[in-house]
């Protein structure tokens, strides 16, 4: 199947690039569909966050990319290639064989990818040695190197500690050297900073997008939290229910969000200084709906304001508004603009200004 | 009873858990709440925030007569807390913890979570109790065909509203919130924000409200408690605190703060970096000054006394009289 993402153009040197991809999930009930029709790339030294309420697709999205997907799933795209290569056409080895080295993964659990009873050394050295990359002695050096990178201090006395000893953010700061072992050019952190409190979030972000700077690696970032989003992306993709509803630089997904769904998530959040203290915040009515079984229109012409009749049949067209910049609805972008506009009006008036 | 007095008030108040298992491990002193001492008036939002670990969680259970203190008094319109009967207490303050999944009874049916504090308390008939529970129901916006549905079957959002819903249902003055929205999604997270401050404007009722999140905190409260390592170190009106932070703490955590603004950037990074310190072996002076940009060689040496600034309270050695004279 050819889909309406397959002809968006990518240049040649995206590290990776995916187009009209679909996973679907059996289950009992029947098919869940938690990817429809996604399309997105990102290229060296840039960060795509990828960015939705909870259960909208983002970690089947990204599990995919990487070929972990869980055994009751299937993948299909039109294009899904890594550095050139085919994803869908390589073997279970040949995968493996690209993560933990030219792909590096950050989970928002370091605990799920630390083995609890190897060192922190160990298992350094382990990832670096299974992918031919050097001798013991050379790894023992390059995580001393990569540990004190991270901000680690005493790294070499750190090396035989075991995650258990180790607190959350410096357990995050060490899967972030032992990701860096064996130079990605692609980083996958999904919710990475999600589980640590707000100071040491900014500090481990700031680490992220310092390394990926220095490294000139491609970083997909995947969070819930818009505030995350907004200071670290270079591009944004807004999943909902599976779709990337919107996508587009930061500044003008932020600034302009031409997506009822974008607009209405920006507006939940009240934004000191800003929002008026103890006013109603702007909110979505109801839940993300199921994602099993066909589909037909919007998914999220429940919740939205602007829904109308024609949002419940067919499919929901992408309007493109540049390379990689687009939302899927049927208001068209000046109609959108407008509603931006007059609900900024509004809110204004509701904040007394 | 005292009419003038805050309707809860903490004097001194601290906790300490002994830690360490076994009969040859020499047991240590965990200080989870030291010294706190606020009022919290009658209407008023009052936050307490911080990182986690530092103490907000047993203040709330001792607020809510959960947990005695180790030291120190909480007063209840004047009265010791320590002298109110549980019931007593329980009929007037009531708690909203985080995680609707495990604070609500998997086995029980909506209308019998929402209505047993009704039972316990031996209110109404049980006609009048069903009434109750749908009236308070339709307060909190879950639909009525709820009524015999369990907890499983809802929504994150509709469970947190089960528990905003079976606070309510005795009609108590206080409610306390220990993280009420940090488990939902941020529209869902808006919905039940939006609805709190109704429910507040409607029934008349106070808040204690707990979160690690300092922006839904500047939206929500009319005062602010700061906490460190179990300390109060910054406590004064949501103006003061957000508007003018004095606190280096404090100042750090709002620095903290991620809004989607895409001109702001990553904050920059200075000492905070550093890890929250153990609590068993909590930094000499004030807790704070291994990772305070402006920490002074005093700092470790003496734990600063709260001063008053202008209505204030600061536990810093920054402010207050010490300071001024040396
Ligand atoms: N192993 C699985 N089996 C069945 N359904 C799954 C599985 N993993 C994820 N899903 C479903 O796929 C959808 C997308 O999930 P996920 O990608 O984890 O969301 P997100 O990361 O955005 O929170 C959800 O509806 C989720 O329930
Ligand atoms: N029942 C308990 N026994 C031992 N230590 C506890 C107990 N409850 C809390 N603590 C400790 O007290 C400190 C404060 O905890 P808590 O009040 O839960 O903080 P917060 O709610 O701010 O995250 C922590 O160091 C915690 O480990
Ligand atoms: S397609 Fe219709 S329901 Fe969907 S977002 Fe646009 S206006 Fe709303
Ligand atoms: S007392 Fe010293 S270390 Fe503590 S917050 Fe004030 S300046 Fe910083
Ligand atoms: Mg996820
Ligand atoms: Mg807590």
């Amino acid at each position: 199947m050819v889909t309406d993402t397959a002809d968006i153009p990518y240049s040649e040197d995206s590290i990776l690039a995916v187009r009209g991809m679909n996973v679907d999930i059996s289950v009992p009930a029947g098919t869940l569909h938690a990817v429809t029709n996604s399309a997105f790339h990102v290229k060296q030294g840039e960060t795509l966050c990828i960015v939705g309420e909870s259960g909208c697709g983002k970690s089947i999205t990204s599990l995919a990319v990487m070929g972990l997907l869980p055994a009751n799933a299937t993948v299909t795209a039109d294009v899904l290639k890594f550095e050139g290569r085919d994803l869908l056409s390589m073997s279970q080895k040949q995968l493996s064989e690209l993560r933990g080295n030219r792909m590096g993964m950050i989970f928002q659990d370091p605990m799920t990818s630390l083995n609890p009873v190897y060192t922190i050394g160990n298992q350094m050295q382990e990832i670096y040695v299974r992918h031919g990359k050097g001798n013991a002695q050379q790894a023992k050096d390059r995580a001393i190197y990569l540990l004190e990178k991270v901000g680690i201090t005493a790294a070499e006395s750190r090396l035989g500690q075991y995650p258990h000893q180790l607190s959350g953010g410096l357990r995050q700061r060490v899967m972030i050297a032992m990701m860096l072992m064996n130079d990605p050019v692609l980083i996958i952190a999904d919710e990475p900073t999600t589980a640590l409190d707000v100071t040491i979030q900014a500090q481990i972000l700031h680490l992220l997008a310092d390394l990926q700077k220095e490294f000139n690696m491609a970083l997909i970032l995947i969070t819930h939290d818009l505030g995350v989003v907004a200071r670290i992306a270079d591009r944004v993709a807004v999943m909902y229910a599976g779709y990337m509803v919107e996508t587009g630089s930061s500044d003008e997904v932020f600034n302009a969000p031409m997506h009822p769904y974008t607009q209405g998530l920006i507006d939940c959040i009240p934004i000191p200084g800003k929002t008026e203290r103890g006013a109603q915040l702007g909110s979505i009515p109801g839940i993300v709906p199921a994602l099993v079984g066909d589909q037909e229109g919007c998914m999220f012409r429940s919740r939205c304001d602007y829904a109308m009749e024609k949002c419940a049949v067919g499919d929901v067209p992408r309007q493109a508004l540049g390379e990689m910049r687009g939302y899927r609805c049927v208001i068209g972008p000046e109609q959108a603009e407008a509603n931006l506009q007059a609900s900024r009006a509004k809110a204004a008036v509701a904040a007394g200004e | 009873m005292n009419a003038d007095a805050p309707v809860l008030e903490c004097r001194d108040v601290s906790r300490t858990f002994m830690i360490g298992k076994g009969p040859f491990v020499q047991k240590r002193p965990l200080r989870a709440v030291q010294d706190v001492s606020l009022s919290i008036e009658r209407g008023e939002v009052l936050a307490v925030v911080g990182e986690s670990g530092c103490g907000k969680t047993t203040l709330a259970k001792m607020l809510l007569g959960l947990l005695p203190p180790s030291g120190g008094e909480i007063f209840f319109e004047g009265v010791p807390l320590s002298s109110v009967d549980r019931q007593a207490v329980s009929r007037r303050i009531q708690p909203v913890f985080q995680d609707p999944y495990s604070s609500l009874n998997p086995r029980k049916t909506l209308a019998s979570i929402i209505g047993l504090p009704l039972e316990v308390h031996k209110i109404g008939t049980p006609d009048e109790r069903k009434r109750r529970v749908e009236e308070i129901m339709e307060l909190v916006g879950l639909p009525r065909r709820l009524l015999y549905s369990y907890p499983s079957q809802l929504s994150g959002g509709q469970r947190q509203r089960v528990a905003i819903a079976r606070a309510l249902a005795i009609k108590p003055e206080i409610l306390v919130c220990d993280e009420p929205t940090s488990a939902l999604d941020v529209s869902v997270q808006a919905q039940i924000l939006n609805l709190l401050q109704e429910l507040r404007e409607e029934l008349n009722l106070t808040y204690v409200f707990i979160s690690h999140n300092l922006a839904v905190v500047e939206h929500m409260s009319s005062r602010v408690a700061v906490m460190y390592l179990g300390r109060l170190i910054e406590f004064g009106t949501a103006a003061q605190v957000f508007d003018d932070p004095k606190h280096p703490y404090t100042s750090a955590l709002l620095d903290s703060v991620l809004t989607p603004e895409p001109q702001y950037g990553l904050p920059e990074i200075t000492t905070m970096g550093r890890e929250f310190p153990n609590p068993l072996n909590p930094p000499s002076g004030c807790a704070f000054h291994p990772r305070c940009p402006k920490a002074m060689d005093v700092c470790s040496q003496a734990q600063p006394q709260p001063t008053d600034e202008n209505g204030r309270l600061l536990e810093c050695h920054l402010y207050g009289e010490e300071t001024a004279a040396a």
